[in-house]
């Protein structure tokens, strides 16, 4: 071997050190239509300023890795921060493994910091996530690391008139089934009485009113400057008494209606006006819930109001005699993310918050106001699906088989043509 | 428009228009199957595959600049099924562009490894030194420490990333590490 080979060989040996090495440095271009895999900064400062590394462990089966295509997030997680210790196991080769954290199920991610851990369900994120979209899972890694390295929990203060404790009630309209649902080490729920609004002046970070009623018309005033003062608010109100809620939202661009929404089609067995909704997240997803006794809610979208919950096309409500047809707005969150209101409260009691996807709306409206991170859209996969109708299969046929075949032949005539305008002597006759 | 390139794609007009019939009637079928435009994984696999099957059988036994420009040619007929699954959003034109130029540098490995294959049989040789360039990661990759080591050092380890629409350094450097290997290997 020549002197020059071996140390071109050499070259090479230490090229192959290189890339195995820079493997473990994020250096990448993101090639995504989304630009979802670019290492997200706002989480970056987050993490670099921990004094403590993060530690996130898939648990997951090469069939489920591969069919979410979780090999790009491993990047992504890198991404973020050396701080971040990401590692992939498959929970049935490494059984102490498993053990050790309490994981029996396929698709679970583990995410500890400084003793505390923050579990993600896979398998729960594909049930609610029908194109399978990879933004959200990053979305919920986001959510759960920036739960992990926070402070003090998240405080949720619950508002109502009741005289009777409700997060403690057992009751089919008592909230029980909600506070257990949400009430964790990451999120603190609490709940005072509408007349302690005034003394209690603290803002918490979300506040819930729940169903104000004629009740509460003495504390008006209070309660108005309550809600002002709130970082985030939610509004589950009774469509009896609409003209409380709009004092207190005290917004012209919003009305809120006492006419009872019903449905001709779609709605549970037992009555027309248990609608069952459509419900757009802040992830993009589609939900469905059960929305029972609601009202519609009037609203300007160009004064930073959108729709969260429509009723279906088929719904009315009848304002004197006259039959008016849907879909109405059931739920509204204005655009700057400080305020929800719903034109019902039933969805948050023990009976109601399991119907449907009534339990993930509602997580889904209390993150809204929570996170603070900005949100990984997914992509929207509704062009995507091709309806095979005789004119678009015949269409496809054109564009991937014909139009090809022409465009090869044509360069082909053109060659040829150009070389024999061209061509020397020598080699005017090509090989054939 | 150089001459040379046609002169070197010319005669090879009838093949490329099966190449681009198989491809193209291949996509045209996921299509139908699946039912909407999101086959590029499937597509993008079946294409580097067939590619590479391609390039080494045209290439053996003599690799040279015609068969290399050859199988390129070979490989962009299938430019019509990407470049609809671009249009409609699904994958990006920088992936596409990224994709293409590994192919073209898996395509040229191929050439250096014909060349490089002193021995009457250089297509079986070359296919299995194609199989172990390609393979090994598949095999390891449920050995995590073998894994983070050995699959760098594989085809199909930056093919996963690309499609993923990861491009990392390591990749680039891959794509011109494997052609020069190859070609330094055979030197003489």
């Amino acid at each position: 071997m020549s002197k020059k080979k071996r140390i071109a060989i050499g070259c090479i040996f230490l090229s192959c050190l290189l890339l195995i090495y820079s493997q473990k440095y994020p250096l990448y271009l993101d090639l995504t239509t989304n630009k979802h895999l670019k290492p997200a900064l706002f989480l970056s400062k987050k993490v670099n300023a921990l004094p403590m590394p993060i530690l996130v462990t898939f648990f997951v089966s090469d069939a489920l890795s591969k069919e979410l295509q979780l090999d790009p997030l491993t990047h992504w997680l890198n991404s973020i921060s050396p701080k971040v210790n990401v590692s992939v196991l498959n929970h049935s080769s490494s059984p102490e493994t498993a053990d050790h954290y309490d994981i029996s199920s396929d698709g679970i991610i583990v995410i500890e910091y400084n003793g505390k851990r923050n579990d993600i369900d896979l398998i729960e994120q594909i049930i609610i996530n029908e194109s399978h979209a990879i933004e959200n899972v990053q979305n919920a890694i986001t959510r759960a690391v920036l739960q992990l390295i926070q402070l003090d929990p998240i405080e949720i203060m619950l508002v109502h008139s009741s005289q009777m404790s409700l997060l403690d009630s057992s009751d089919p309209m008592g909230l029980k089934a909600f506070y257990d649902h949400f009430n964790s080490p990451f999120v603190s729920i609490k709940e005072m009485h509408i007349n302690d609004v005034a003394t209690n002046a603290s803002p918490s970070d979300l506040a819930i009113l729940y169903k104000p009623t004629e009740h509460i018309r003495p504390q008006l005033p209070d309660l108005t400057q309550w809600a002002t003062q709130q970082n985030a608010l939610v509004i589950f109100a009774h469509p009896n008494f609409p003209d409380i809620s709009n004092s207190i939202i005290n917004d012209p661009s919003i009305v809120l209606n006492n006419s009872i929404v019903e449905d001709t089609i779609a709605h549970l067995m037992q009555s027309k006006n248990q609608l069952i909704i459509q419900y757009q997240t802040t992830f993009n997803q589609e939900l469905i819930g059960v929305f029972p006794y609601s009202g519609f809610i009037d609203f300007n979208e160009n004064n930073g109001w959108r729709a969260r919950a429509l009723s279906s096309p088929d719904s009315f409500f009848t304002h004197q005699n006259d039959i008016i047809n849907g879909p109405f707005s059931l739920a509204i969150e204005s655009k700057n993310q400080r305020l929800t209101v719903l034109n019902h409260y039933l969805m948050l009691s023990n009976l109601w918050i399991t119907q449907g996807d009534n339990a993930l709306i509602l997580e889904d409206i209390i993150y809204s106001h929570l996170d603070e991170f900005p949100i990984q859209s997914a992509r929207n996969t509704r062009n995507d699906f091709i309806i095979l109708s005789p004119i678009n299969a015949l269409k496809l046929g054109m564009m991937l088989i014909l139009l090809p075949l022409v465009a090869i032949l044509l360069i082909g005539f053109m060659a040829r043509y150009l070389l024999h305008q061209k061509a020397s002597p020598k080699h005017a006759h090509l090989p054939k | 428009m150089s001459k040379r390139f046609f002169s070197n794609f010319l005669p090879g007009t009838p093949a490329i228009l099966f190449t681009s019939l198989l491809f193209n009637c291949f996509s045209l079928k996921l299509f139908i199957d699946i039912g909407n435009y999101n086959i590029y994984q499937t597509l993008f696999f079946f294409h580097c595959l067939i590619s590479m099957v391609i390039s080494l059988l045209i290439s053996t036994p003599s690799a040279n600049n015609r068969s290399f420009a050859y199988s390129c040619a070979h490989s962009i007929t299938a430019l019509p099924s990407f470049g609809l699954i671009c249009i409609k959003g699904l994958i990006s034109p920088s992936l596409l562009m990224v994709y293409f130029l590994f192919n073209f540098s898996l395509i040229l490995t191929i050439q250096f490894i014909i060349a490089a294959m002193k021995h009457p049989h250089p297509l079986f040789y070359s296919f299995i030194a194609i199989c172990f360039l390609w393979g090994t990661s598949i095999v390891i990759e449920s050995i995590p420490f073998m894994y983070d080591y050995l699959g760098p050092l594989t085809m199909s380890y930056h093919y996963s990333l690309i499609t993923d629409g990861v491009f990392h350094i390591s990749t680039a450097v891959y794509m011109a590490l494997l052609p020069t290997a190859w070609f330094i290997v055979g030197y003489e």
